[in-house]
C-alpha cells in the first residue's frame, strides 16, 4: 500500500512563530534587565536615599549587569560556535 | 574568450559586489549609534568595519550552502560559460539596485537583490522551471514580511518597557548606560552582520569556481576567497554608506539613547534567533523595523510613516527589478558572445555606478553631516525633495 505523505508547507509557522517568542523573550529580558541594572545604579548614586537602600540597589544593580554579561557571553559564544 | 577570462570576471564583479554590501549594510549595525551620538561617526563605522571584516571568518556553512535552496545547480552546471554567465549577470543586477538605492538613501536588502539577479538570469538562462519557486517563498518571501513586523512588535514592547522603568533614574546616568549598551549592541550586530553577508559573496564565488571546474563540486571555500570577501565587505563598511546611515538614524524618527538601544537589542535577538533556526533573514529589514519599533514605543508614538511605506515599497520590487536587470545582462552576455558579453556589461556597470556616484556628490552626506536634521538635504522620496529646510 502506498504510503502518502503530506506536502512541505511554503511557509513553516512554527518556526517562525518560535523565532518571534525565543527572540522577543531574549530582546525584552535584556533590555528590562540593563534597564533596571540603570534605574538601581542611579539610585545607588542618590545621596538622599538610606544605606539600606543604596546596598539594596546596589546588589541588584549588580545582579543586572552580570545578568547582562552572560547573555552577551551567550551571543558571543553562539557567533563563534556557528 | 576562454571561461577562466570569465571567471576572473565573476570573481572581481562578485568583489565589487561585496564591497557594496558592506557600504550599504553599514547603516544596519551603527545608524542609531551614531544618531544618538554614542560614538563619533567615524569611530562607529570604523569599529562596524573591523568587526565585519571578523565576522567573516567566523563561519563558512552560509557559504557553503548558499543559492542551493534559490535554483536549480544541475541547470547552472550544464555549460561553463552559461553558468558563469548567469552567476555574473545576477550579481550585475544586485550591484545596480545596491547602488540605485543607496544615491537615494534607501534601506534595500543587498541578499535580496544578488537573490533577485540570480532569478532573474536563470529565467533568461534556462526557463521559470529552473527556478524553486517554493525555496523562495519559504526561504526569502514569508522571512521577508515576517521579520520587519516581528522587530517592529518587539523593540516597541522592548521600549516601551525601557522607558518606563527608568522615569525615576537620572537623565545623565540613563543617557550614558543606554549609550555604552548601545556600544556592545552595535559590536554585536556588526560581527552577525560579516558572518552572514560575507559568507553570501564567497558562496557565489565558489559556485562559479565549481562551475568553471576549478574545484570540484564538494570543495570547501578556498582561503584566498575567503581573505578577500572579509577585506571587501570591511572596506566598503569603512567607506560608510552614510546616505542610508542617515535614513536610518535621521529619518524614520528622533532617536534617544533608549530608544537607540532597545533597537539595537531587539535587531541582534532577531537576527540570531532566526540565524539559529535556519531563517535568512535581512539584517536591514530587521534594522529597519526594529528602528520604527523604537519609534512607536515612545510616548508621542513619533514615527514617519510616508517614508516607511515609501521604503516598504521598495523592498516589495527589489526582487522584480533585480531580476529585470539580471536578466537584461544576461541577454546582453548571451547576444554578444558570453566572453565579450560579460566585458560590455561589466564596463557599462562600471560607467553607471560612476555615474551615480558622481551625481551623490552635488548633495554630499558624510560623517560631518550625516545628524542633519531631517529635510536639511535630499532625502529618499521626501516631498521635501525640492524643498529647502526652512522653506
Amino acid at each position: 500500500m502506498a504510503t502518502v505523505t503530506a506536502p512541505t508547507p511554503l511557509i513553516n509557522w512554527a518556526v517562525l512563530w518560535k523565532v518571534l517568542f525565543i527572540s522577543g523573550a531574549f530582546a525584552v529580558i535584556t533590555v528590562a534587565l540593563f534597564t533596571i541594572g540603570l534605574r538601581c545604579a542611579s539610585q545607588f548614586r542618590s545621596t538622599t536615599s538610606s544605606a539600606l537602600v543604596r546596598t539594596v540597589n546596589l546588589l541588584v544593580s549588580v545582579v543586572a549587569f552580570a545578568g547582562i554579561a552572560y547573555i552577551a557571553y551567550l551571543g558571543i559564544h553562539y557567533i563563534l560556535s556557528k | 574568450m576562454s571561461s577562466t577570462f570569465i571567471l576572473i570576471l565573476v570573481v572581481a564583479v562578485a568583489v565589487g559586489f561585496d564591497f557594496t554590501n558592506g557600504f550599504h549594510d553599514t547603516a544596519n549595525a551603527v545608524a542609531p549609534t551614531i544618531a544618538t551620538k554614542a560614538l563619533k561617526p567615524r569611530t562607529a563605522v570604523a569599529m562596524g568595519s573591523v568587526l565585519n571584516f571578523v565576522g567573516a571568518f567566523l563561519s563558512l556553512k552560509v557559504a557553503a550552502t548558499v543559492a542551493s535552496g534559490i535554483v536549480q545547480q544541475t541547470d547552472i552546471l550544464q555549460s561553463r560559460n552559461a553558468g558563469l554567465a548567469v552567476v555574473f549577470a545576477g550579481l550585475v543586477g544586485a550591484i545596480v539596485w545596491n547602488v540605485t538605492t543607496w544615491y537615494f538613501g534607501i534601506p534595500s536588502s543587498s541578499s535580496h537583490a544578488l537573490i533577485g539577479g540570480v532569478i532573474g538570469a536563470m529565467m533568461a538562462y534556462a526557463g521559470g522551471s529552473a527556478v524553486l519557486w517554493g525555496g523562495i517563498t519559504s526561504k526569502v518571501l514569508a522571512p521577508s514580511i515576517a521579520a520587519p513586523i516581528f522587530a517592529l512588535v518587539i523593540a516597541a514592547i522592548a521600549t516601551t518597557l525601557s522607558r518606563q522603568l527608568t522615569q525615576k533614574a537620572d537623565n545623565d546616568t540613563k543617557s550614558l548606560g543606554m549609550k555604552a549598551g548601545q556600544i556592545g549592541s552595535s559590536a554585536l550586530l556588526s560581527i552577525a552582520h560579516g558572518t552572514n553577508d560575507a559568507q553570501k559573496t564567497m558562496g557565489v564565488i565558489t559556485l562559479a569556481l565549481i562551475a568553471n571546474g576549478t574545484i570540484g563540486a564538494d570543495a570547501a571555500t578556498p582561503k584566498w576567497v575567503v581573505v578577500v570577501c572579509a577585506a571587501a565587505i570591511g572596506l566598503g563598511t569603512f567607506i560608510g554608506g552614510w546616505r542610508i546611515i542617515r535614513t536610518l538614524g535621521q529619518g524614520f524618527t528622533k532617536l534617544s539613547p533608549t530608544q537607540g538601544f532597545a533597537s539595537q537589542m531587539t535587531s541582534s535577538a532577531v537576527i540570531l534567533t532566526s540565524s539559529h533556526f535556519g531563517l535568512p533573514l535581512s539584517t536591514t529589514y530587521v534594522a529597519t523595523g526594529s528602528i520604527l519599533g523604537s519609534g512607536i514605543g515612545t510616548k508621542k508614538r513619533s514615527v514617519r510613516w510616508s517614508l516607511a511605506g515609501r521604503v516598504a515599497l521598495s523592498w516589495l520590487i527589489t526582487l522584480p527589478a533585480t531580476g529585470v536587470c539580471g536578466a537584461i545582462a544576461f541577454y546582453i552576455a548571451r547576444g554578444v558572445g558570453y566572453g565579450l558579453g560579460s566585458v560590455l556589461t561589466g564596463l557599462a556597470l562600471a560607467a553607471y555606478a560612476s555615474f551615480i556616484f558622481l551625481r551623490s556628490r552635488r548633495d554630499k552626506i558624510n560623517a560631518a553631516n550625516v545628524n542633519d536634521a531631517w529635510g536639511a538635504h535630499h532625502e529618499a522620496f521626501e516631498p521635501t525633495l525640492d524643498t529647502p529646510a526652512g522653506a
